[in-house]
Order: C-alpha cells, then sequence, then structure tokens
C-alpha cells in the first residue's frame, strides 16, 4: 500500500520537470530527422530488401526504434542517473530510511516509477515524431511491425536499460569514478539487447512478423532477467545500505580534510594529472576496448553479429564515454563545484589564483587526456597518426570544454550543461549541411568520428580551436567579474 | 506493551576493529533524557542503533516490547528520528517534502495527511512558507521542517541528534518549548536528544546520560551528578570533572 503511494508520488515528480520536456523534445526531434531524412528515399535500402523487407512502410516501422536508440538512451541515461543518486546528492537517505516501509516496497516503487517516467515522455516523443513523419511526408509506419516493434524492442530494452542504469547510480557512490565498469557492466548484461533495439531488424531471423520469432520472445526474457537481475542486486543493497551494513567500496568515503598546497598552482596541476593520468582513465579505456574487442571477435558472443554492430562496438563506447567525462570534469572545475574559490582567494595575494588554477587545470587536463586518448587511438587503430588523432582531438575537446566553462560561467547547475549540450547537438544536426565545422565535436561525440569523420574533423580543426578557445576566455572572463551563484 | 527502552550489554565493534560501544546498559523511562559527551564518544552511533539504521555487534535493545533487531517495521513506526545531517529535496515544497515522507510513515488518506501536514508545520511555526521550495530555506527553517517531518506519525519516540547545532539562540529556545510541549502533549512519549551543548540539557532534560569512549559514565538527574561531583559544582563543572576522573 505504502509502495503504491511512492509510486504514483514518484510518478509524478518524475514528470513534473524540465526533464520530461527534453526527453520528449529530443526523442521527437531525433524520429522526425530520421523520418525526414528516410522520406528522401526512392525505395527500400538494399540491407531491408536483402531481409525481405518490401515496403517503405515496413522499413520506416523498424528504423523508427533506430532514431530512438541513439542519443536519446543517452538523455535517458542522464536522467536516470540523477534519480538513482539524488537520496545521497540531498542526504535524504537517513530520514526515508528510518520510516516504516519494507525496502522491497521501497525499491519496487522507485524503480516503477523511474521507468514509466522515462518511458512514457520517449514512447510519446516517438510517436509524435512519426506522427509528424507521417502529417508533413506522408510517410507512415507499417502499424503492426511499428507495435510490434515498441512492445518487442524499444520498450524491454529500454526497461533493462533504465533498471541496470537506476541500480548503478544507486549504490555506486562516485559514479563519476565507476562510468567506465559501469558501462563495461551495460557491454556484458545489456548490449544484447541493446543491439537488438538499435538494429533490431537487421539482427532478428523474422523482421516481418517479429512475433513469431523464438529469437525476439528470447530476448525479451534476456531483457526481463537483466532488470530483475538488477532489481534484486538493488534491493540487496538497498537493505545492507539501510542497515549501515554497505559493502566498503559501497560507502560514500569521507572527503579528506582540505589541505593548500605549498603553491597553488602546482597543487592544482597534480590534481588535474592525478585525475587525467591516474590509473582509472587507462584502465577503463583498456578495459571496456579490450572487452568490446574480444565480444566483437571469434570468441565473442556477438561474432555473428553484422558487420555494422562489429564496428559499432569496437571504438564506439570509449569514443563516446571519453568527451562525456571530459564534459564533465570542466565543467566541475570551472563551475567550482567544491566551493575552493573563496578559500584559496582569501589567502593573502590569493586573488586571482583561483581562475588561474582552473585555467592550469583545465589545460592540463585537456591536454593529457587527449594525449592518452590519441595513443591509444594509434594502438587500435594503427592506419591514424599519432598526431593526426591528436589534431582531430584536441580542438574538439577544447570546442566541447568552452562550451561547458561558457555554460558553467552563468550557472553552477549541471542541468543547464547537459541541456545545452543536448541543444547544441540539435541545432549542429539541423546546421550541418551550411556549418560543418559547427557538427564537428558532435561526430566526435557520436561513434562515428574516427571511422568515418576524421578527415571533416582534421579539416576544420583550427576554427575549432578559435571557437573553443573564444568560448573559453569569454567563460573565465565572466565567471572573474561575476561568478556565478549558488 | 511497557512504554520504556530497554538496552542490555550492548556492544558495537565496526569491521576496522574500533569498539564504539561497550557493554550498554541503560533503562529509558518516558520523559526527555539528554545524552552528552565529547566527539567520539559513541552517541550518535548509540543513536543510530536506537533508530534501527544501524546494527549492534551483541547485545539487546527492547522498544515498547520490540525487539530492534527482529522486529525493526514494528519499532520503526513508533520511532521519529532527526539525524545529526540530512537534507530535502530541494526542488520540492515543505509541504511537498512532508507528504512524501507521510506517506512513507504509513498515513495512506490524503486527508489525513493533509490535516497532519498542517499540523505539524504550524507547530513548527513553517505553515506561512510551506508552499516555498526547501532549497530556499535557511538553515535554521530547513532544522525546524526536519522536527516538522519526526511528528508526522505521532511517534511514541523521538530520537534527535544534535538538533540544535547551527540555531541561533532565539530558534535554541523555540526549539526547546517545542520539545517541552511534546512531551506534555502525550506523557508516555520518549524524548531522546544528544548535544554538545551544556544550555540544552539543563533547560530540557530532566534525566541525562554522559557518554565517553564508548561507555556510559554517569546516568541520573543533573542533581545527582552535581551531588556527586560537589553540590555546588554546576552541570558544566560537574560534566568536565566527570571526564578528567576517568
Amino acid at each position: 500500500m505504502i509502495g503504491v503511494g511512492i509510486f504514483i508520488r514518484e510518478l509524478q515528480y518524475n514528470l513534473y520537470s524540465l526533464w520530461t520536456l527534453i526527453l520528449l523534445a529530443l526523442s521527437s526531434l531525433l524520429t522526425h530527422s530520421g523520418g525526414v531524412e528516410y522520406a528522401s528515399r526512392d525505395a527500400v535500402t538494399a540491407a531491408a530488401a536483402e531481409l525481405g523487407i518490401a515496403t517503405m512502410a515496413q522499413e520506416w516501422a523498424h528504423r523508427t526504434s533506430f532514431a530512438a536508440v541513439g542519443l536519446p538512451l543517452l538523455a535517458v541515461t542522464v536522467v536516470v542517473w540523477f534519480s538513482g543518486s539524488r537520496d545521497r546528492r540531498y542526504r535524504f537517505s537517513s530520514l526515508v530510511n528510518v520510516k516504516p516501509i519494507r525496502t522491497f516496497g521501497l525499491v519496487a516503487a522507485r524503480l516503477a516509477a523511474v521507468v514509466c517516467g522515462v518511458l512514457i515522455p520517449h514512447l510519446s516523443g516517438v510517436i509524435a515524431g512519426v506522427l509528424v513523419v507521417g502529417l508533413t511526408q506522408g510517410l507512415w509506419p507499417d502499424f503492426g511491425i511499428f507495435l510490434q516493434s515498441m512492445a518487442l524492442n524499444l520498450i524491454p530494452g529500454l526497461t533493462a536499460w533504465v533498471a541496470v542504469v537506476f541500480m548503478a547510480t544507486s549504490i555506486l557512490p562516485d559514479l563519476k569514478l565507476w562510468v567506465f565498469p559501469v558501462v563495461i557492466l551495460w557491454l556484458v548484461l545489456v548490449n544484447v539487447p541493446s543491439t537488438s533495439m538499435f538494429w533490431f531488424y537487421r539482427s532478428i531471423g523474422k523482421p516481418m512478423h517479429p512475433c513469431a520469432d523464438p529469437q525476439v520472445w528470447a530476448r525479451v526474457v534476456y531483457s526481463f532477467l537483466v532488470a530483475a537481475a538488477s532489481f534484486f542486486i538493488l534491493l540487496w543493497a538497498a537493505e545492507r545500505q539501510r542497515m549501515d551494513q554497505s559493502l566498503p567500496a559501497l560507502k560514500q568515503r569521507a572527503r579528506g580534510d582540505f589541505r593548500v598546497a605549498q603553491s597553488p598552482l602546482a597543487g592544482r596541476l597534480r590534481l588535474a594529472l592525478k585525475i587525467t593520468l591516474g590509473a582509472k582513465l587507462p584502465i577503463s579505456l583498456l578495459a571496456v576496448t579490450g572487452l568490446a574487442v574480444f565480444l566483437v571477435s571469434s570468441l565473442g558472443i556477438l561474432k555473428h553479429q553484422p558487420l555494422g554492430v562489429k564496428e559499432y562496438f569496437t571504438l564506439a563506447f570509449s569514443e563516446l564515454l571519453f568527451p562525456l567525462v571530459g564534459l564533465l570534469v570542466t565543467y566541475g572545475i570551472v563551475a567550482d563545484q567544491h566551493n575552493m574559490a573563496e578559500i584559496i582567494n582569501q589567502r593573502p595575494g590569493g586573488e586571482g589564483k583561483a581562475l588561474e588554477q582552473k585555467l592550469v587545470g583545465l589545460s592540463t587536463y585537456l591536454v593529457s587526456t587527449c594525449l592518452v586518448y590519441s595513443l591509444w587511438l594509434h594502438i587500435f587503430l594503427p592506419g591514424l597518426s599519432f598526431l593526426k588523432a591528436f589534431g582531430v582531438l584536441f580542438p574538439s575537446m577544447v570546442a566541447l570544454g568552452g562550451l561547458s566553462i561558457l555554460i558553467g560561467s552563468f550557472s553552477p547547475s549541471v542541468i543547464w550543461a547537459y541541456a545545452s549540450s543536448m541543444g547544441y547537438w540539435g541545432a549542429a544536426y539541423y546546421l550541418q549541411e551550411k556549418f560543418p565545422w559547427f557538427l564537428s565535436p558532435l561526430y566526435h561525440l557520436a561513434e562515428y568520428s574516427f571511422k568515418y569523420r576524421q578527415d571533416l574533423l582534421w579539416k576544420n580543426k583550427t576554427i575549432l580551436l578559435v571557437v573553443g578557445t573564444a568560448a573559453t576566455v569569454m567563460g573565465l572572463w565572466k565567471t572573474l567579474r561575476h561568478p556565478a551563484q549558488h | 506493551m511497557s512504554a520504556v527502552i530497554k538496552i542490555a550489554g550492548l556492544t558495537k565493534t565496526y569491521p576496522n576493529g574500533k569498539a564504539a560501544l561497550r557493554d550498554i546498559n541503560l533503562t529509558i523511562a518516558p520523559g526527555v533524557h539528554g545524552l552528552f559527551g565529547p566527539n567520539g564518544a559513541g552517541k550518535t552511533t548509540l543513536m543510530r542503533i536506537l533508530a534501527t539504521l544501524s546494527l549492534p555487534s551483541s547485545g539487546q535493545v527492547k522498544v515498547f516490547g520490540y525487539d530492534l533487531v527482529r522486529d525493526k517495521q514494528a519499532v520503526r513506526a513508533l520511532l521519529g528520528y532527526l539525524p545529526q545531517e540530512f537534507g530535502f529535496y530541494p526542488h520540492l515544497t515543505a509541504a511537498e517534502c512532508l507528504d512524501y515522507l507521510a506517506i512513507l510513515s504509513n498515513i495512506h488518506s490524503a486527508r489525513v495527511r493533509a490535516a497532519r501536514i498542517r499540523f505539524v508545520l504550524e507547530r513548527v511555526n513553517l505553515w506561512d512558507v510551506q508552499g516555498e521550495k526547501v532549497g530556499t530555506f535557511s538553515g535554521g527553517m530547513k532544522q525546524r521542517l526536519g522536527i516538522a517531518q519526526l511528528l508526522l506519525h505521532d511517534p511514541r519516540v523521538i530520537i534527535v541528534d544534535e538538533p540544535t547545532a547551527g540555531l541561533d539562540p532565539q530558534e535554541r529556545v523555540s526549539f526547546r518549548r517545542l520539545i517541552g510541549e511534546l512531551c506534555e502533549a502525550q506523557k508516555d512519549r520518549i524524548v531522546i536528544i544528544s548535544t554538545h551543548i551544556v544550555e540544552d540539557l539543563s533547560h530540557l532534560a530532566p534525566e541525562l546520560a554522559i557518554m565517553d569512549k564508548g561507555e556510559i559514565l554517569f546516568a541520573g538527574t543533573p542533581a545527582q551528578l552535581s551531588i556527586r561531583i560537589g553540590a555546588t559544582a554546576s552541570l558544566e563543572d560537574a560534566y568536565l570533572a566527570l571526564l578528567k576522573g576517568r
């Protein structure tokens, strides 16, 4: 009974949020843009024809899930991340834990509310996008296939993914440190249904009758098992957390005492190097990429997948996450999320030092991460020179870093960093013909950069560098004169 | 069902080997009880165990006849707890936060919840700002909202950990008055307060326990403590003398 009440209240709060609008807008826009692009074709693609798909309506019905599982999935992840970590962020747990609700009811209500809270706007956006494409372009999906694709592909796959992310973000104390291990978890647990979400019609036996395909039902069962396993892990961890019996690795560590280094500048430099070159980033990259390579190798579970799927896996995840983590770190440095600026500024001769430190920390972070990742790319793609990899990465990272600095100088709330990044992605997509350089960092963020778009990025390196530096300077100038208030 | 808390042979040892509580024996009858001691004395550990948020290593605690470990849910239904460190969702209003916690406290009817929320917010003088977001509240207002949330289900046992830390003198006086009223309203209610502030104890707690290094050094009334140390000693001097004499 309490569980039902909590579910209704949680769902209400989840839906009554800016994120609902963002999810709705993103999934409808991407479905719409995918539909517009597809409507401009004359006939079904060769790959679809090979699978026995005869009409545009049939292929479009399948491709709606293609449009719905790219960037929108990333946005869903961010929303679930915020939801899963909120008790910890706002120190609300101790008030909740002492209430007479059973842990099972609490966990089940919260998980169900977060699943519904993201699926409702996300799927509504997909349907809205499909409707707009139908009304404006005259391209309507085959209703039966569309329904089956939603019910047997998107809903179970997304539910499993949301359950995994909610579990991980609820029990892991500092997700920035855990983001790569979580991706490994994703690779191991969800990637098979996630692959089917993205490449649904290409990876099943009967694309014209998904309902009659045992492989599809096996995937539904698999998604259900992943979701159930995530729920039980979460339940176990929440019960232990409630009684202060968490495993040491899952306990939130107390921050060490604040120490001012002899030279604040050297201190910040050391911190930036520690963040970048500490064991976590290189090891995580190695683990994620290594595992991906293993999965697509002749020994891995994805060995029978089409070439496109294999390519998607090899470098995609590290490539996708590397700049995202970078964005978060640069944002954290600039938005002064640890409230260090005042402490530094009030020290004798400390005026302006905070800004100087941020600049040094930021530059060190950007240069060293790009160096590490360029080396990484060079090892995995021997045809790509180290210099070119760095020349492609660094300007993109400066452009993205500049964007986050500019946003951070206006608002310390991380929600604006995400909202603006998504706005930028949307604008870049629509302006790609006129201003290809504007799109470059987007391609860097997407999974195609080094396989398909490295030349575009290389060509536009100077303009990206200039734009990024200008954004950085403007952001820091604003921070120095009128810092954003917490 | 006896309206007391009985603690017998309670110990708590953390996995790193640190003993936070050693053989605590205490009987807590209805009324206000102060828990006093220096930092690291074990007050918060004891309170967290009483609030069912930590398991004892050994010993037994009975709350109104319920075993704290076996009958956790029954004990939780009797409890109102305000931890030392807590927060609320800043984007919710005071009333929304309380509504959420009221559902968790097993108050199903929306009408009853609304009435209780109004009642507790009026008790802590926050009714006027019930529609404002908690993120805009001052430290003192958040502390009062913390008190309000623990009163939602009219608990028989109230446990508050350092409730007056960070409050200004006026708010401290209001808080003491509120605690007094709570005990007046329900005679068999047990209120346990841990504090560093001697003044709070002298105003609030007719019974007190002094802890140090995980042990109870003294349990009784302030007057008994003064007599033990020296009849003319103030409560503060008596406390310091007790710690020094260890």
